[in-house]
């Protein structure tokens, strides 16, 4: 009997399990003797809609402990559910910021040009910052060029130096010549010495890390078209920089099937390099059949 | 942009060329447009003389008629307008 009982009364409080929340019992450490005024003044609003009315006065105290318990349980159930979505939800989070760090990373480190990226800002290259500033000082632009050893090309600059004040574009030339008999590509790379000042320097065009090939023989003109930010003036640390010098350095392109260089010079395969890295100068041992 | 004083850091990462890189002149069209700037330059002993940014805008006007360059607006370049063309 009580236990058809106590399987209506759980038919119950299924089919109410949202305002069974709002009856909140006072503490779990409720002693044996519950007071059942509270009890079934809560289980009576539950109990408005069908089902048979639960007289607790009428029930024996294994009855509304067991009652109890149950409802105890279902809460602690709802509670449970409510913390695993909610950690649950947590978890999903965290995998979406891991999702949308690569393009965020990548957008932040193009802007700021953190980790050695460079920087794609265009703003560096309005129109307001090609108007020259109005002062005395000219700075000098030195111009310098080196060769790969194992590279037989002729690398000269074609002006010493130029004067320009800061936000001034100016043109300078390099001549290379291919003195040997094949067609290589190359590769420049440039430094700018002080260090300090590289960040000022703003190059529109130039002829760098880009391959360029020359025919056997050939001889040709590179320019280099740059400028240097009118930000420098105001810098003080920039202050005392009134020379800069610009430095290229011609490397040799070198893919692993020889395809770099034509007309049938041949490579030792074993013996060369990383396929189509840049050769430094200091690796002389590379075996080259290419004449000085 | 002096807005982040001592930035050292700043030094270190390179920018690239905003065009990228010339193409190469293999037929020499522009070669006397060039001689002619570095004479000029060699004149005034390096100093960047308006007059010498005037022959390399010629060079530069050479180099876009003979699709070596993106054609681009002077004042783009930092170069003084076309007077009166």
């Amino acid at each position: 009997m009580t236990q058809l009982f106590l399987w209506g009364f759980n038919t119950v409080i299924r089919g109410t399990h949202c305002s069974l929340a709002r009856c909140s019992l006072p503490s779990v450490g409720l002693s044996a003797t519950l007071r059942p005024k509270y009890v079934s003044g809560c289980f009576k609003r539950l109990n408005s809609t069908k089902s048979p009315r639960i007289d607790l006065n009428k029930m024996s105290t294994e009855e509304i402990r067991a009652l109890r318990n149950e409802w105890i349980a279902r809460q602690r159930k709802y509670k449970d559910r409510t913390a695993a979505l909610y950690f649950s939800s947590v978890a999903v989070i965290f995998l979406g910021l891991a999702y949308a760090a690569v393009p965020l990373y990548r957008a932040i480190c193009a802007r700021t040009g953190f980790g050695g990226i460079p920087i794609t800002d265009k703003r560096k290259f309005t129109q307001d910052k090609l108007v020259p500033v109005n002062t005395d000082k000219r700075i000098r632009i030195s111009f310098t060029s080196e060769v790969s050893q194992i590279l037989p090309w002729k690398f000269t600059p074609e002006q010493r130096e130029v004067y320009v004040h800061p936000g001034e574009t100016a043109l300078a030339f390099y001549k290379a010549k291919n003195r040997s008999r094949d067609d290589i590509i190359g590769m420049a790379t440039y430094s700018i010495t002080p260090g300090e000042a590289a960040q000022y320097f703003n190059k529109i065009q130039c002829f760098c890390f880009e391959e360029q090939k020359l025919s056997a023989g050939e001889e040709i003109d590179m320019p280099v078209f740059f400028f240097i930010d009118p930000d420098f003036a105001s810098d003080p640390q920039m202050r005392n920089i009134d020379d800069i010098v610009l430095h290229y350095t011609f490397f040799k392109a070198h893919y692993n099937d020889g395809s770099a260089v034509t007309k049938g010079e041949t490579i030792d395969k074993e013996k060369a390099a990383i396929s189509s890295q840049l050769l430094s100068p200091q690796v002389v041992n590379v075996q080259e059949e290419a004449g000085e | 942009m002096s807005g982040n004083p001592g930035n050292a850091l700043r030094a270190l990462s390179p920018t690239p060329p905003e065009r990228g890189s010339f193409p190469l002149d293999h037929d020499g069209e522009c070669t006397r447009q060039m001689q002619e700037y570095i004479n000029c330059i060699k004149l005034v002993k390096g100093e960047n003389a308006p007059n010498c940014r005037l022959l390399a805008k010629e060079y530069l006007k050479c180099r876009m008629d003979n699709q070596l360059m993106d054609k681009d607006s002077w004042k783009n370049l930092g170069l003084p307008e076309d007077a009166g063309k």
